[in-house]
């Protein structure tokens, strides 16, 4: 056996090689799927937030009419609720207790808030001053509540120990002291879960407005189970257990998921107590899950094509190299060992070496899988578990299965036909059965994915298929097609094209070649397609969500006081940007940005946004009016007929909108007179300047106006105020013919005609009551005008001046609007959220901006980039299995190398005699060597580009149902456009690469073309 | 060891290919004794070589009965055929390397030869003495490359006399040697032949390999065209009467000519019919 594999080496490494291929794909999909499993595992739990992955548990006691303390389960309890083996996944857990700790405000009480106690309190707080607490009674306040509200150590705070509504007014409530032993100042992290301690000293309570905030009391487990006492008010038990996060695995979040039942489990269920179970685990462990799903068929899927294609080159290599046997099986049959003996002949001679080749492919899949499983996000290490072994014993089987099928195929061969010197290898336009089987598969298929019969991740069958398809009809095709040419070339004695023709034609390896030729270069260049056709997806996706490279959450709502430090940061690739979200699956979001600023700092794809939308956006330029000081008056001439439903006289009261700070208010300055001349007048609290919003009418609802009346003499404090020129005010118009017209300047005429409506507003431009926007192409406009959330929140009107595809960091339906108009006379609203927007990701870029909005007091509660956004899309399923298909890009490359090798290695002999042949027929030696060279180079140029083509027609086919993103972006970024230029040099490289070998082989085969081949032959 | 008979009667093999079937054998009536050593001669597609595949059961004729010893081969089942290979009849093709395994040497070849006859319990030689049979005992163990093709031919015929055959047929065992190489193989075959008493029928072209050989059968057209016994050439009257002219004597007889037999004293003469153009 060793002396047979030895004699033919190159062809027992070529088995073994493309064994190794086989059972490396085989091997490698269960172990690559497992790493991606427990890859995103690691993922989703670093990047949910800490409470999510922690289970937290409590119970707080119930209370009736009648004040009756609780008794609830303690900690320990709650622990023991929770199965031994779940816990295990778990760190130790936090116990605690939390009780409301109020002074009795009956008794002149004045602080309010709570007292708890947990497992190891005092290592995760800084102790300022004094010691921790060590028994009932005793407690740490945070270093505000001692500057705040002067709760210095050694005091005693007296709380009660009912709360007040289950105490009849006038009597006292029962009373403990807790004596302060120290103060503390809180560590920043996740020891408390984000459940802040501090933060609120001093502030008034919602409830009783008497009573100031305290903040987080620390204290023992005493102080909560000390039964000499009552129980403090609200009194609450608690377990946190945190995740361990490197014993999790995708197995243990699956049996996570039954924590979502754990509310169920009797020590809660028989508590009178409200019990709480929270935890985000069940749901991380469901999106898992459904990933995980995905990644059971893409991980074949993709491997499955290079598989089938080393498969089926091995089998092409085993009858050839069976064939090449055939004179040793006859051999074995004339000397009378059958049919059996002329198998097991062939089979102990290929079947090592195909075994030994599983060897090292399991290896390599494994080394492959554990490369792999580094280069994964977390800790996922290798894991062989069953399914690697089942994989492993059916490439074997199928490894074993060929083989034997192959080498049966010579053996059974009648005797006759084997001692036959002359090939029986038929030639011409025979189909044979499983080629016309195969045709008709791929075609059928083919078809149904044309059709969009096919879907989801079955599309990465596509291209290979496609190119099966193509590969076998080209090989059927290329034959006589090359002996058509040969022949018309001999006629026109171009001598070398037609023996280059007439050789290709001759070669028993050319279907075969050509096959596997098309379906390798078509599975690289799908490759290249897909991988950059993925990641150009998904970094459009993350520029979408992102929005800006850096992006700075705030907690203030006020704008000014970023501005304030925007300035200080001095660059104008940051600007302050307020979303407003209005609820609603339909809402339109409103972006409030400034314009130039927006321009630098967002990411916005070209063409995406209409030319000229800064300046579409923008303010007009119209100046404010502004009023400063305490006494608003105005000379008011004409008259006003004002008269109700029943042509009663009703009062018309002028006023006017005025906004300081962005808060705006109202003020009445009088009467209108029916005729003649008035002066009217009204305090205004404008010693800071104030801008004139609007000018108002009032009057009874259903009352009509009718009249013209001058505004003249405008002052404030005395001082001259200019209204501005009439077209500086946008009038009243109503659709039922009411208006407010507003007409000359300094003074200002408003002619009134209204019916219905109890007060109207003539608006200064400066404040655009419409604001221009652009929306985007999913939100339904109606004549160019939308309503639109206002940074208040409030609905206001908005004209829009364009259109665009989408707005970057927005969602499907938004408009985008200047911030500067939408506040002047509107503060954000608390649901607003505030950020900043910074032009670079730059680390020192934005560590001088959080600084700079630090030492504004300006919060910053995030802080997301737009790597960090693009590793949210690089790190799933459909992301690595697409990257998984470079590997397949290169293996299918090799494989196709591989082919050539093979075929040069089998027909060698025959092709060297060939050429042999012709140098003694009489053709120079040196054009023998270029025909050698050339010959097989048109064949492999037509199979390269016919592969590429089948590539790139799979691809646009497939690339839509192929699976991008683990969720589908709110935003649709899709671009499936074909990467020319890499598709281009891909197909260049496989062109130059196989030409390249081909060439080598020929040259190789043409050196031992001398005259011991033509004696070979006699 | 004794060697097996062989007779044929009316054989006949027709090759069928695409579109034609071409007669090898147009009834051909051979007997052969046992032990006797023979040549099969003539011209190129004239049929020895299919005729010796129908003697080791290679090919079935299309018609007629080819008996070895006790066995009628075209009655035979695969079965018994290949035990008959395996035991009885040994075929040596013509070119040595076709009856080689290329990576064994010359006893590993004579090893694997005696497989399937060892599972008969036929009592076989030890593969060096086979070899020690053809002179090849020293280089037994060598690697097939190494061998003269005079040495290659030998470790073949050792091949083939490995299961002690009654039988041994073989294709051109001279074709591409030199002279001593050719006397050498001869001498070993009429060796094998004295010694273990197999019948020998050989193919060849070579007329001092057809000198050297007690008896030839000359094979012309498909038919037993003529023997020759101790260097004296015989026409061959066939089983339906024909007799099949010499050569030398075709071109004096044209096809078509006319003859008339005379039968005078016991000898037949054949006088051509002078034809008036």
């Amino acid at each position: 056996m060793w002396r047979a594999l030895g004699y033919r080496k190159g062809q027992a490494a070529a088995l073994a090689v493309l064994a190794a291929l086989v059972t490396a794909c085989a091997v490698f999909a269960p172990l690559y799927d497992r790493a991606m499993q427990q890859a995103l595992v690691d993922v989703k739990l670093d990047q949910a937030p800490v409470l999510d992955t922690a289970l937290r548990m409590q119970v707080q006691a119930l209370s009736g009419d009648g004040y009756v303390p609780a008794h609830i389960p303690a900690p320990d309890d709650l622990v023991a609720a929770v199965p031994t083996d779940i816990r295990h996944d778990f760190r130790a857990p936090t116990l605690g207790w939390t009780a409301t700790a109020d002074e009795d405000p009956r008794v002149g009480g004045t602080l309010a808030g709570q007292v708890t106690s947990r497992t190891a309190a005092c290592d995760h707080v800084r102790i300022v001053s004094g010691r921790c607490p060590a028994k009932a009674g005793e407690i740490l306040v945070s270093t505000q509540d001692q500057k705040v509200l002067g709760l210095n150590p050694g005091k005693s705070v007296t709380v009660a120990e009912q709360p007040a509504e289950h105490v009849p007014d006038g009597q006292p409530l029962p009373q403990r002291e807790l004596a302060i032993v120290g103060t503390y100042a809180p560590i920043a992290g996740d020891d408390w879960f984000h459940e802040p301690l501090t933060g609120w000293a001093g502030s008034s309570t919602e409830t009783v407005p008497s009573l100031v905030r305290h903040e987080m009391w620390l204290s023992t487990d005493a102080t909560f189970t000390d039964t000499t006492t009552s129980p403090l008010p609200d009194l609450r038990s608690s377990v946190l257990f945190r995740l361990a996060k490197g014993r999790v695995g995708i197995d243990q979040l699956r049996k996570l998921t039954t924590l979502a039942g754990l509310s169920g489990a009797p020590v809660l269920r028989e508590t009178t107590a409200l019990p709480e179970v929270h935890t985000g685990l069940p749901a991380i462990a469901t999106s898992v899950a459904s990933q995980v799903d995905d990644s059971r068929v893409l991980v074949p899927l993709i491997l499955l094509p290079l598989g089938v294609l080393c498969l089926v080159v091995l089998w092409l290599v085993l009858l050839t190299i069976t064939d090449l046997r055939r004179t040793e099986v006859a051999v074995a049959r004339l000397r009378g060992q059958g049919v059996r003996g002329a198998r097991r002949l062939l089979t102990t001679e290929l079947l090592p070496a195909v075994l030994l080749g599983a060897v090292p492919g399991a290896l390599a899949a494994l080394v492959g899988a554990w490369l792999a499983a580094r280069a994964l996000p977390g800790d996922a290490g290798l894991e062989v578990r069953p399914p690697v072994w089942l994989a492993l014993v059916g490439v074997l089987l199928v490894l074993v299965a060929t083989t034997l099928v192959a080498a049966v195929r010579v053996a059974r061969t009648p005797v006759d036909a084997l001692v036959r010197r002359s090939s029986t290898v038929r030639r011409g336009w025979r189909l044979r059965v499983l080629d016309a089987v195969l045709l008709t598969g791929c075609g059928v298929t083919a078809a149904a994915f044309v059709t969009g019969s096919l879907s989801g991740p079955f599309a990465y069958a596509a291209p290979a298929l496609f190119a099966l398809l193509v590969g076998l009809v080209l090989a059927y095709l290329l034959t006589p097609l090359a002996a058509a040419g040969g022949r018309a070339l001999l006629r026109r004695r171009a001598t070398g094209g037609a023996l280059g023709l007439l050789d290709a034609a001759r070669s028993q390896s050319l279907r075969s070649t050509v096959t596997v030729l098309t379906v390798a270069t078509a599975l690289t260049v799908f490759s290249v397609d897909a991988v950059l056709v993925a990641d150009r997806n998904r970094d459009a996706a993350a520029r979408q969500e992102a929005g800006a490279p850096a992006v700075l959450d705030v907690s203030t709502t006020d704008v000014g006081a970023i501005d304030e430090a925007l300035q200080e940061v001095g660059d104008p690739r940051v600007t302050p940007v307020v979303t407003i979200q209005p609820p609603g699956a339909g809402a339109v979001t409103t972006l409030a940005v400034r314009p130039e600023g927006f321009a630098k700092a967002a990411l916005i794809p070209p063409g995406v946004l209409p030319a000229g939308w800064a300046k579409a956006i923008s303010p007009s330029g119209v100046d404010p009016v502004d009023v400063t000081g305490r006494h608003l008056s105005v000379t008011v001439s004409g008259g006003v007929s004002a008269v109700d439903l029943r042509a009663n006289p009703v009062e018309a009261v002028l006023g006017v909108d005025l906004v300081t700070n962005r808060l705006a208010f109202h003020r009445d300055l009088g009467p209108l007179p029916a005729s003649g001349t008035a002066r009217l007048a009204t305090a205004i609290p404008c010693d800071k300047t104030c801008h004139l919003e609007a000018l108002t009418l009032t009057t009874t609802v259903g009352a009509s106006l009718v009249g013209e009346v001058t505004l003249d003499r405008v002052a404030v404090d005395g001082k001259p105020v200019s209204l501005g020129a009439s077209q500086t005010w946008a009038g009243y118009d109503d659709p039922d013919g009411g208006a407010v017209v507003p007409s000359g300047g300094d003074p200002l005429t408003l002619t009134i005609r209204t019916q219905g409506p109890d007060a109207v507003a003539v608006t200064q431009a400066w404040f655009g009551t419409t604001a221009a926007a652009v929306a985007t192409k999913g939100t339904s406009v109606t004549d160019k005008t939308l309503s639109i959330s206002g940074i208040d929140g409030k609905s206001r009107p908005a004209t829009v001046v364009g259109r665009a595809d989408r707005l970057p960091g927005a969602p499907v339906r938004a408009v985008l609007t200047d911030l500067d108009v939408l506040q002047r006379a509107a503060r954000p609203s608390s649901d607003a959220r505030v950020s900043v927007w910074l032009g670079s990701s730059d680390h020192a870029f934005v560590e001088r901006v959080e600084h700079a909005l630090a030492d504004h007091d300006v919060a910053v509660t995030s802080t997301r980039t737009l790597a960090d956004v693009r590793r949210g899309y690089d790190q799933s399923i459909p992301t690595w299995s697409v990257q998984l298909g470079v590997l397949t890009g290169l293996a299918a490359l090799g494989v196709a190398v591989l082919m050539l090798a093979v075929a040069a290695v089998s027909g060698w002999r025959v092709r060297a005699r060939d050429l042999a042949s012709l140098w003694v027929g009489g053709v120079p030696r040196r054009t023998v060597g270029r025909l050698a060279v050339a010959a097989q180079l048109p064949t492999i140029a037509v199979a390269v580009l016919a592969g590429a083509v089948s590539g790139l027609v799979g691809s646009a086919v497939s690339m839509s149902a192929i699976p991008l993103f683990a969720e589908t972006p709110e935003v649709d970024t899709l671009d499936l456009a074909t990467p020319w230029l890499a598709v281009g040099a891909a197909t260049v490289v496989c062109l130059v690469l196989l030409g390249a070998i081909g060439a080598v082989a020929g040259r190789a085969v043409f050196r031992r073309a001398d005259l011991d081949r033509l004696k070979e032959g006699a | 060891m004794t060697g097996l008979r062989v007779s044929t009667h009316g054989l006949v093999h027709i090759y069928r290919a695409e579109g034609h079937d071409v007669a090898a054998l147009s009834g051909v009536d051979l007997h052969v004794a046992p032990g006797e050593l023979m040549g099969l001669l003539g011209p190129s597609g004239a049929g020895k070589s299919t005729l010796m595949n129908l003697l080791a059961g290679v090919f079935r004729p299309s018609a007629g009965k080819i008996h070895v010893g006790d066995t009628e081969l075209s009655a035979a089942t695969t079965r018994e055929i290949d035990r008959l290979r395996a035991t009885e009849v040994s075929l040596t093709l013509q070119g040595a390397a076709r009856n080689l395994l290329p990576y064994a040497s010359p006893a590993d070849n004579v090893r694997f030869a005696q497989r399937a006859a060892r599972t008969t319990g036929k009592d076989l030689p030890e593969p060096l003495e086979v070899l020690a049979d053809v002179g090849l005992t020293k280089d037994a163990d060598a690697p097939l490359s190494a061998l003269t093709p005079g040495e290659l031919q030998l470790a073949a015929l050792a091949v083939a006399l490995a299961p002690r055959p009654g039988l041994l047929l073989a294709d051109e065992p001279t074709s591409q040697l030199d002279h001593g190489a050719r006397d050498r193989v001869l001498d070993q075959l009429a060796s094998v032949n004295e010694s273990y008493g197999t019948t020998v029928v050989l193919v060849t072209h070579d007329p001092h390999v057809a000198a050297f050989l007690p008896r030839t059968i000359t094979i012309r057209d498909g038919r037993v065209g003529g023997e020759g016994r101790s260097g004296e050439e015989y026409a061959v009257v066939t089983a339906d009467g024909f007799l099949p002219l010499p050569a030398h004597v075709r071109d004096d007889l044209p096809p078509g000519t006319l003859v008339r037999f005379h039968q005078t004293d016991g000898r037949y003469e054949i006088v051509p019919e002078e034809t008036h153009d």
